[in-house]
This record gives structure tokens, sequence and C-alpha cells, in this order.
């Protein structure tokens, strides 16, 4: 029950239901009422007519002198049936009752089992004829010169009106049932229609975190706009507080580094080696405390989907500039895939491997990009350099560690590019460059689908 | 070789001005954007040392400015912040090369020739002409591989020669370049200073165009 739409239609088709039923159950009931005093008024007129065909023969004695209309008064064990009674006594009875009378307490006593259907004469259900439900209406009327009132009583066979009632009851059914799936269906297309901005915002969503978008744009109902307001602060809020946090740490970089640039000039001059020390460590923990900053910030920064290849070429467009001398060997015709993250992410992981290429490499490094699936991709970094003994190859990946002391960085170069990967949920990991026999960054990393 | 460095710390700006003028550069500085972006604009300078945290106009934008005017000397820039966005933005603002802070001057310094090396189309740091030569590194000319004695401005002129060979230095092209921006520039200096180039060198490796200016050539006149 943790969808709307399901509790919207679910909630509905409870009261859908509840309501058919209810209305079903009363109008076949209206109707059978309905039908059983039209049967009724039939018997009383056909009990009016028996009592008008009735004559005085003499005291006690009562002949009917025309049959009443119905011939079903003449057919055995039709169920319809008259019986005039004087007392405990019958004094006449339609044909059709045939060996059978009405007692005084009005069951119907005598024959029928005799009457066997000659049909069926194996089956043995069907030699037992059903029992009628009969339904008699009785009059009593007293006669001049006859001194007990004498008792008129007609019935009639209810499955008549039953059947009716049964017709009713099958037609008003189906319609029922088919009303009540109409009316699913129109909830149902009511409830989407009606889910539709939130389906929306769920699809805006979508293209946000896929980096398609930066906000929700559309206009929403009433409604649902606070919420789609709400979230477009929130994000631009969100925004602007890792933006701003990047800034101060920059203000912070420049304004400790430069002071550090100038003390570290003035004293390379003298043979002071504490004051040097001291520097280099100053130095150091800001750049550490720099990169935890930029750490922490991971993930957070505005992403959006580059363009892995033309990317790449940019990055080696910047590093031809600063090592003119390695030349750069890449797969210009690769097919272009996107990477949806943060573009600082990406400039400095692809920055860090290529700087380490250029600083330990002589003449050639070679960038290979494998497509492993739809969602993953893999790019090798090779260079000619002279490369890691293989017990080395985890510990670079060690904060703080930096193999050779003379070339100028921080050593958390490769720490922050496994950092970074791993936020993007890829791999990171060296070993030694078949092709050019120096070092081999490989990178696995998820791509969007395009 | 003509240098021009914007960094708003006076006491680095000092310092690195002091380093590469001693190295052999005549060196211009300004402390902001606005003033750096005008010396830029109108001094014809060999390579750029800029700092991106400047006041009034920031680094980048005095970067692209010059870009979009077409300004095409090589750009040096200093940055404090490590990441790579950061050069990444330098580097598409036009810059050619980065040095982070703090930093060894030596460094500064070994980028900075590299950097005008680079652009005037010379691979190694060494760059010679026939029988003379110039070690940029140690600012030390040879000819035959014997040592010259040249006073500083001589060294300035020769250099700027063997980064421009064969093409025509007017005389005040070499006094835009040598000669920074707060020097009494006399052009009739550069003749005396030709002269004695001429005589150390011992042979006659700078022609005189008449008219427009010198040539260091090979050619026989």
């Amino acid at each position: 029950m943790n969808s709307l739409a399901v509790r919207l239609f679910f909630s509905a088709t409870v009261w859908i239901i509840l309501t058919l039923l209810a209305a079903g159950l009363l109008l076949s009931d209206l109707n059978k009422k309905s039908n059983f005093a039209a049967f009724d008024d039939r018997l009383n007129l056909l009990l009016e007519t028996l009592i008008g065909a009735s004559r005085v023969d003499s005291s006690d004695s009562i002949t009917v002198v025309s049959s009443i209309g119905d011939p079903r008064f003449f057919q055995p064990y039709s169920g319809w049936y008259w019986q005039v009674n004087n007392g405990a006594k019958t004094i006449s009875r339609s044909r059709s009752m045939w060996d059978q009378v009405f007692t005084s307490d009005k069951r119907l006593i005598g024959g029928r089992s005799q009457f066997i259907d000659s049909v069926n004469l194996n089956n043995s259900e069907s030699r037992v004829i059903e029992k009628k439900k009969l339904h008699i209406v009785e009059r009593q009327i007293s006669f001049p010169g006859i001194t007990n009132p004498i008792l008129f009583l007609v019935s009639g066979d209810t499955e008549e009106y039953m059947q009716n009632v049964k017709k009713f009851n099958d037609t008003l059914l189906v319609t029922l049932v088919v009303l009540g799936v109409g009316l699913m269906i129109a909830v149902f297309l009511q409830v989407n229609y009606g889910l539709l901005p939130l389906n929306k915002i769920k699809q805006a969503l979508f293209k946000i975190r896929n980096g398609d978008k930066k906000k929700l744009e559309a206009q929403y109902p009433l409604e649902v706009q606070p919420l789609a307001t709400e979230i477009n602060e929130l994000l631009e809020h969100n925004e602007k507080i890792v933006e701003r946090a990047k800034t101060h740490v920059g203000n912070l970089a420049h304004v400790l580094k430069t002071p550090l640039a100038v003390i570290s000039n003035e004293i390379s001059n003298k043979h002071n080696n504490v004051l040097k020390t001291q520097i280099i460590l100053m130095q150091k923990h800001i750049d550490r405390y720099l990169k935890k900053a930029h750490l922490q910030a991971l993930g957070k920064s505005a992403k959006s989907k580059i363009a892995f290849m033309e990317f790449i070429k940019k990055m080696i467009n910047i590093f031809n500039k600063i090592y003119p001398d390695i030349k750069f060997d890449y797969p210009e015709s690769f097919k272009e895939f996107y990477v949806f993250g943060s573009l600082e992410d990406m400039e400095e992981v692809i920055g860090n491997i290529l700087e380490n290429g250029c600083k330990f490499g002589k003449k050639k490094i070679k960038i290979s990009v494998i497509k492993i699936s739809d969602v993953e991709i893999k790019i090798e970094i090779s260079d000619d350099g002279p490369g890691l003994p293989p017990k080395k190859m985890n510990e670079v990946f060690a904060r703080g560690f930096r193999l050779d002391e003379q070339t100028p960085g921080t050593g958390l170069g490769l720490n922050i590019v496994k950092d970074i990967i791993e936020v993007y949920k890829g791999k990171v990991w060296l070993e030694k460059s078949r092709d050019l026999g120096g070092l081999q960054v490989n990178i696995r990393l998820p791509i969007s689908i395009v | 070789m003509r240098i021009l460095v914007v960094e708003d710390d006076p006491n680095l700006k000092d310092q690195i001005k002091q380093s590469l003028e001693d190295s052999g550069y005549s060196v211009d500085s300004a402390v902001d954007g606005e003033e750096g972006h005008f010396l830029g604009d109108t001094e014809p300078y060999d390579a750029v040392v800029l700092d991106l945290g400047l006041p009034k106009v920031d680094g980048i934008s005095v970067l692209e400015k010059w870009r979009k005017e077409k300004k095409n000397f090589p750009v040096l820039i200093l940055t404090a912040r490590d990441q790579w966005s950061d050069k990444v933005s330098g580097f598409d603002a036009g810059a050619d090369d980065y040095v982070t802070k703090p930093f060894q001057m030596e460094e500064l310094l070994a980028r900075l020739r590299a950097l005008i090396r680079r652009s005037a189309g010379h691979a190694s740091s060494d760059i010679a002409c026939g029988p003379l030569k110039i070690d940029t590194k140690s600012n030390k000319v040879f000819v035959n591989g014997t040592k010259l004695k040249l006073t500083s401005h001589e060294y300035k002129i020769i250099e700027y020669f063997l980064h421009h060979q064969e093409k025509v230095i007017t005389r005040t092209e070499l006094v835009e370049h040598i000669y920074d921006q707060d020097f009494d520039r006399d052009s009739n200096t550069i003749e005396v200073f030709i002269g004695r180039l001429r005589k150390k060198i011992g042979m006659n490796l700078i022609k005189t165009e008449r008219g427009y200016g010198y040539r260091l050539s090979l050619d026989k006149e």
C-alpha cells in the first residue's frame, strides 16, 4: 500500500463494490416485492372470479357454474388450484387438484406419488415431481340460507413470478458487474490522470539525477507547485552551499600559500634546516586539509552528463602544452560515451593520472578505452616510465604517500583518484604496462545510458 | 627578454622580480588585475607570470581579455589551488603552463624558460646559430665552445637575437624587449651594444638591415 495510485484505486474500488452490492440487493428486493404483489393481486382476482361463478343450490350445497379462465386449473398438479369448503367438508375443487385436497390448515394431501414422469423412467431423481411452492389466498363468504360461511381458496404456483424475479436478478447482476467494471476503469484513468503531475515530478527528478536537467521546470497544479518550488530551492541552496564552501577553501588556500611561498623563497638561500622542514610540514598540512575539504564536497557538486571522449581530448590538449615532449596516443575515433558526474571530479581524476604519467614517463602516454557493457567502461592510461614494483602498487593509494620525493607533488594524487572513483562506484587499480613497460592505471567507471 | 609579473602579494612579487632579473630578464610588475591587464595590453612582453587570485580583476578574466585581444605571449599561471579544475579553467582561458603555490623559484624559472623557448619554436634549452650557442639554463653564451664574458644587457640582446633568428629586429623592438618599463631608454646605446657584441663574437653574425634594424643569420653578406 505504498503507492498513492494503489491506495486511491483500492479505496475507490471497495466503495464502488459496496455501493453496487447495496444497490443490487435493494433493487432485487423491491422487484421481488412488486412481483409478489402483482401475483397476489392476480390470485385475488381469480378468487373473486371463483366466488362470482358460484351458485347456492340448496342449503349446504354450492355449484361452481362456470370455469374460471385459466387452463392451468384443469392441468393436473399444475399448482393452480381452487377449492370451496363448507367447514371441514370440501364442496368443490378444481380439476387440476386431481386426487389432492387442502386440509383446513392448508396442507395439501393426497396423490402426487402416483404421478410418474413416463419419459425418464430410469432416472430415479426425476420420478419424483418437484414439490411446488404454492401461494394461497382465501376468503370466507356467508351466503344466505347457509349457516356456515363458505371458504373459498385459490392457490398459484409461485414459480411464475419467481421466474420473473430470477430473470430480473440475472439482468441486474450483469448490469451491475458491467457498471462496476466501467467505474473501476474510470477510477483507474482518473487516478492516473490525477497523479500525472506527480509522475512528471518523478521523471523530472530522474532527469535531474541523470544530469539532463538542473531543476524542475514545468508548471505544476496548485497542490503540487509548492513541493516543486521547495525542491528547486533546495537544489539551488545545496549548490550554493557547496560553491560557497569551495570559494572559502580556495580563498584560504590563496591567503595561506602565498605567504608560504614568500617565506620559502626567502629562506631558500639560507641554510636553516629547521625552518625549511617546518615550512614543508606546513605546506603538507595545508594540502592535506584542502584535499580533505575537497573530498568531503565530493559528489555534492553540480553534476552533469560529461561527454567523456571530448573531455579526455581537452585534457590531452592541456598536457600537450605543459609537456610538449610527450606524445599522447589515444583512441580518437572511439564512440562518445557519457559519464554522469561533476566535471571537477573527472578533471581531478584524469589530471592527476596524466600528470603522474608525464612526470615519470619519457616520451609516450597511451590511453585506451574499452567498453565492458552498456553501463560500464574501462579506461587504461599507461606510460613508458620506470613503473612501480608490484608490492608498491597498492601503497600509492594510501594517503600522503609519495614514492619520489624529488618530483613536486603532494603524494595525494592517486589517493584522491581512488576516493573519487569509488564515489562514482567505479574501480581503480595499477599494473605494469604491457605495451610501454611503465605504469598502467586502470579505471572502471559506470556510464550513463544515452 | 621582457617579462611581466602580475602578483598581488608585494613580497612574493618582489621575490619573483628579483629572481627573474638575476636570471637576465627585464621585469615589469603589477599588483592587481587592472594594472596587469593594462601593461600586457600596451607593452610587448615575451612572457607573463600571472597570479590567478588578483584584486580588482581576477587572473582568469585578465587572461581571457588578453587572448580576446590577440595577445599571444606565453602565460604562466600561479595558482594557490591545487585542484585540477582550477588549472583547467586557467588553461581554458589561454594559459600555457602553471606553477602551484608555494613553489621553488628554480621551478618557476625553469618553466618560464621552457615557455619562452617553446613560443619561439625551440625545443632544447640550448639554442645555437652556427658557432654561437646559448645555454638558457645557466645564462651562458659560447662561441665555438668558448664562453663569452657578457654584461647583462649584452646577454639580453644576444638571447633575444638567438630566440628570433633570421628575423629582422628593429631597434625599438630591441629596446622594448631588453629594458623594463622604468628604465631610462636610449636607442642609441643599442648600436654601442651591437658593436661590442660583434667584437666579442668575433664574426659578423649580427647583420645590419639598412633602414630596418638587425638580423641574426649565418648568411654571407
